[in-house]
């Protein structure tokens, strides 16, 4: 009756016409993040257009890449892009998974939030300063020391010799690699600590109680439970690897190449675009870089969407599990 | 004789499971000294050659032709300039997306729409980006601008904010 009523919010006039302004702007906000993807997209598909029109899907297979003569192919960069990041992983994700294991299995408690915290500072460094840093300090390592060790002794190898072999530049494709994958360590390790913690405990007690050591814990308790979203973290830290710029134009050396070699100059395409853009002329130039640019955003976004429906089904297995 | 091959053979086993364990945690210690490593190299490097060079001039003079003295105070006003453009341009429309999804659409289709492209966002790599802002209006003003950096930097901060009132414990379920 009059005490239901008085619970009852009764908003005047004044502060409807107020909430649905409000409700209103806070919804076209959210349509402009819609628009916003929208028209990258469409940018990049008619910025692209001349190229694909001009050459065709061979675009995507041609090694060439001469702005004199006005022949571009993108295979040389894709080519890089993908064995950067790939290596990359290869370097982190071990460095990763132990850096999770030893945050949330190892570490005393007072040892854990420091360490965590230095771990993500990591991932506060700007790219540039990786950048400088893998130029001036990472490059003349890896030419006195890395790589003359690595033609050594595994260029003679068959086959996986191949890799190995040419002189020590110092920069080139296995130490933008090498930088790459220190800048997705803290990105991989702080998704995947965080997945571990959601283990339940009874589960790690119950395998602790049958006299399993901490490392069968983690290898067939932990692991197991939680391996979505270690996939899923892994490829967060591929979709930023294969993203990354700036660092990697630092020390890849930019040569529009195919080669075996690992310790050759090369070149990405995240490089190239941030290298020639601005200096392109003539609308086929532009239209070559903005159609790396497109082929980039259609590789990440492949990688970014698979990783997040994985702990999307991590996370849902979860709430169930409740 | 069979009793005390069969506790040999467990013992061995249990020395065999000791020792893994003890491999595979020292080696994830080791991956932390690593991570620690490579940060502390970064930082002395960042210290040893940078610290020499910072000086009050480097706040106050403008850079410098090569060869003689000056500052980064160009750089450094520019960076400030973009970044406050930036966020005057990013936040409102983030934060308003953000409390739309936090507080009205909620769960629905439209919402989950939005999270997703958001994200798609939020992780789309800068150069695509810087790419997206130059054509639509580095080409149309004929000229490269403090404004275009701003709006560059509006759309890679957006994401960010879209995300974080999405996070807060009241509105979770």
């Amino acid at each position: 009756m009059n005490t239901v009523a008085a619970i009852e919010p009764r908003h005047t006039a004044g502060q409807r016409a107020r909430e649905s302004v409000f409700r209103g702007a806070t919804l076209v906000a959210a349509i402009l993040v819609l628009g916003l993807l929208g028209g990258v997209i469409l940018t990049l598909i008619l910025g692209a257009w001349p190229v694909f029109s001009h050459f065709g899907l061979k675009f995507l297979t041609r090694e060439v890449w001469n702005p004199v003569t006005d022949q571009y192919g993108a295979l040389a960069p894709i080519y890089g892009t993908l064995v950067t990041s790939v290596l990359a992983m290869v370097f982190a994700i071990p460095v990763s998974i132990g850096i999770a294991v030893f945050l949330t299995e190892l570490a005393p408690p007072w040892m854990k939030r420091p360490v965590g915290v230095a771990i993500e500072l990591l991932a506060a460094v700007p790219s540039i300063i990786f950048g400088i840093w893998g130029l001036f300090v990472v490059a003349p390592v890896f030419q006195q020391h890395v790589q003359p060790f690595l033609i050594r002794w595994l260029g003679p190898l068959p086959v996986m010799g191949k890799l190995f072999q040419g002189p020590p530049f110092g920069i080139g494709v296995l130490t933008a690699s090498f930088v790459l994958a220190l800048m997705v360590v803290p990105f991989i390790s702080a998704v995947v600590r965080d997945v571990f913690e959601t283990v339940p405990d009874v589960l790690k007690e119950s395998a602790y109680g049958l006299g399993a050591t901490t490392w069968e814990v983690i290898w067939k308790i932990v692991i197991p439970h939680t391996r979505t979203g270690v996939v899923g973290g892994v490829m967060l830290g591929l979709g930023r690897a294969l993203g990354e710029t700036m660092a990697v134009t630092f020390v890849i050396g930019n040569a529009h190449r195919l080669t075996a070699s690992l310790l050759a100059p090369g070149t990405t395409i995240a490089a190239s675009i941030a290298n020639e853009y601005t200096e392109a002329v003539g609308d086929l130039y532009t239209s070559a870089l903005v159609g790396l640019g497109s082929i980039l955003f259609l590789i990440t976004f492949s990688v970014i969407a698979a990783a997040r429906f994985m702990l999307l089904r991590l996370e849902r297995r979860a709430l169930s599990s409740v | 004789m069979n009793r005390t091959a069969l506790t040999g053979s467990a013992h061995r086993r249990r020395t065999v499971r000791k020792l893994t364990n003890a491999v595979a945690l020292s080696l994830s210690g080791l991956a932390t000294a690593i991570g620690l490593f490579f940060l502390g190299a970064i930082l002395w490097t960042l210290l040893k050659s940078g610290l020499s060079g910072i000086s009050l001039s480097l706040f106050t003079e403008m850079t410098p032709p090569a060869g003689s003295d000056g500052g980064l105070l160009n750089a450094i006003y520019g960076s400030a300039v973009m970044t406050i453009i930036g966020i005057l341009i990013g936040a409102p429309v983030g934060l308003l997306a953000g409390t739309y999804l936090a507080e009205y659409g909620r769960e629905s289709r439209l919402s989950v729409v939005i999270r997703f492209v958001n994200d798609i966002l939020l992780s789309a790599p800068s150069i695509v980006i810087g790419m997206f802002v130059s054509v639509v209006l580095v080409v149309h003003m004929r000229h490269f601008s403090a404004i275009a950096g701003a709006v560059a930097l509006a759309v890679i901060a957006m994401p960010v904010m879209v995300r974080t009132p999405a996070r807060s414990p009241c509105s979770r379920k």
